[in-house]
């Protein structure tokens, strides 16, 4: 049974591909307006435990609740924002209609009272670019546009699949710190998929820690850090530590038997 | 650059002419078959009759040919897209419509179903669907799956799936089948009102000119469906500009 204020329960879930076993008995618990991490290696399973969170792929076993409820529920109720790892932004539509997108459809869910979006694309720095097409943004902000976009419907949850992936390290420095922005005045609980220690150490409240094939916990590091997170965070000493004992953990999943 | 874009085509226009008029006034080129195009021209603009009538009649049925193949392509595409079962269904068929050389069976057409523009429609409509079926379905399903799966993450609808991505994704593949079905539809016309017993539209003209031999009529006919042809192409291609600015096939080149 989930506690009373989960956003998201994860309940023995398994998840088997013809030969390859990708999750294993994955059992966690998403607090409401939590900023959750899932840290592993390539090929640990993070993408497919959030398909099966979001209800986009089927678990072998094992069951999730989101808000008390099933996926398809909260997908229905438009209780889930999507950050894919590839923006996906709708090439014809401009910054503003791509921000958009999504409450055009299912129109019956949407929130009552709609999201600023134009104060939302300013505070992210793309104001005068509203009228932009996407080809003619720059991968970050193509990546910041998808980023409103999820915060844009005012969901009470969000999923993001590694969406600084495909930036440079300067550019992924600067989305983290935006992303903290936006995240604190949401209120959202956030499931984040990445394997950058220094991006789950700056964003979460807490880390789940993924081994490789099967992909099971096997760490959930607590990251005390205060809030709200300021960029000067990762220049602390806290924070160097906090960096290393991420990295140790992830060693020790990835290879059990070195230590 | 815009001086070059109007003149290179205008030069390339007007050698290809003078090339056609120096042949046939050199060379010994009997006078039943090729005309030089500056006695067709002549005879368009002072001796000929109806050529205007028939110009747009063939005209109104080509574009109505490819409207009506533009529907019912992007039903079988949109069908095929949605289920592997249909798509191996309606391919065999689809196929057959688009290798089978129409000018063999559209006699047969006329027979069947009779005189007038119902035959011209039909074979010029049958002989387009193909292309559109084939371009609607695999731009349909070629939308981003990363778009798709974010729409999903909201319950959309298909129908709001279709209409927010699926179709404009698929509106490049729709212009190149376009650009490809005006020939076929104009052709199909031509010819299927040459056998339609009937005195409607350029191909009606031509065939009776082909039968007394009159090369002037004959060429004419030539001359006033490649203006059709050209109209078409030009108005797709102002189409694209507008609806298909993103797209990359569009865009300026940076020089
Ligand atoms: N549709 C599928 N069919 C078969 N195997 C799959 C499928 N999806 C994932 N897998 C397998 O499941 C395992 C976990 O894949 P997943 O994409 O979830 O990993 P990941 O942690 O997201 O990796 P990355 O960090 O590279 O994105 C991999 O071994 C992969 O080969
Ligand atoms: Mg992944």
């Amino acid at each position: 049974m989930s506690p009373d204020n989960a956003a998201i329960h994860v309940d023995g879930v398994s998840k088997r591909f013809d030969h390859v076993c990708a999750l294993q008995d994955i059992t966690l618990t998403v607090r409401a307006g939590e900023f959750f991490t899932l840290l592993g290696a390539s090929g640990s399973g993070k993408t497919t435990l959030l398909r099966i969170i979001a209800g986009l792929e089927r678990a072998t076993n094992g069951t999730v609740e989101i808000e008390g409820g099933t996926p398809a529920a909260a997908r229905r109720a438009k209780r889930i924002g999507w950050v894919p790892q590839s923006p996906a932004l709708l090439p014809w539509r401009t910054v503003e209609e791509n921000v958009r997108l999504l409450t055009q459809v299912n129109r019956s869910a949407n929130r009552r009272e709609p999201v600023d979006t134009a104060a939302m694309l300013a505070r992210v720095g793309l104001a005068g670019f509203e009228k932009a097409l996407p080809h003619e943004l720059s991968g970050g902000m193509q990546q910041r546009v998808a980023l409103v976009r999820a915060f844009a419907l005012g969901a009470p949850i969000l999923l993001m699949d590694e969406p600084f992936a495909a930036l440079d390290e300067i550019t992924r420095f600067e989305m983290r710190h935006l992303l903290v922005d936006l995240w604190q005045s949401s209120g959202a609980a956030v499931v984040f998929v990445t394997h950058s220690l220094a991006e789950a150490a700056y964003l979460s409240d807490r880390v789940a820690v993924l081994t490789s094939r099967p992909g099971r916990v096997s760490a959930i590091h607590d990251i005390t850090a205060p809030r709200p997170r300021v960029p000067a965070l990762e220049d602390t000493p806290e924070f160097f530590a906090t960096v290393t004992s991420l990295r140790d953990s992830l060693r020790l999943a990835m290879d059990p038997g070195r230590s | 650059m815009r001086t070059r874009s109007v003149v290179a085509p205008a030069l390339g226009i007007v050698t290809f002419f003078g090339l056609w008029e120096l042949l046939v006034r050199v060379g010994n080129v009997p006078s039943y078959s090729l005309r030089p195009p500056s006695q067709v021209l002549r005879y368009l603009f002072n001796d000929s009759t109806g050529f205007p009538k028939a110009t747009w009649q063939t005209g109104a049925d080509a574009l109505e040919a490819l409207l009506l193949a533009l529907l019912i392509g992007l039903a079988f595409g949109s069908l095929m897209a949605a289920s592997r079962w249909l798509e191996e269904a309606a391919q065999p068929v689809l196929i057959l419509i688009q290798v089978t050389p129409w000018v063999a069976y559209s006699a047969s057409v006329v027979l069947w179903i009779g005189g007038g523009s119902k035959p011209v429609l039909f074979v010029a409509t049958l002989v387009c669907v193909p292309a559109f079926a084939f371009a609607s379905m695999s731009g349909l399903r070629s939308a981003d799956p990363a778009a798709l799966e974010l729409l999903r993450c909201v319950d959309a609808s298909a129908w709001e799936t279709l209409w927010h991505v699926r179709l404009p994704n698929a509106l490049p593949n729709l212009f190149t089948a376009a650009r490809f079905a005006v020939g076929l539809s104009l052709a199909a016309v031509y010819f299927t009102e040459g056998g339609a017993l009937s005195n409607r539209g350029l191909g009606a003209i031509g065939a009776k000119a082909l039968a007394a031999t009159a090369a002037l009529p004959l060429w004419s006919t030539v001359f006033c469906s490649a203006l059709l042809g050209t109209i078409a192409l030009v108005s797709i291609s102002v189409l694209e500009r507008v609806l298909l600015g993103w797209h990359a096939s569009q865009r300026r080149a940076a020089r």
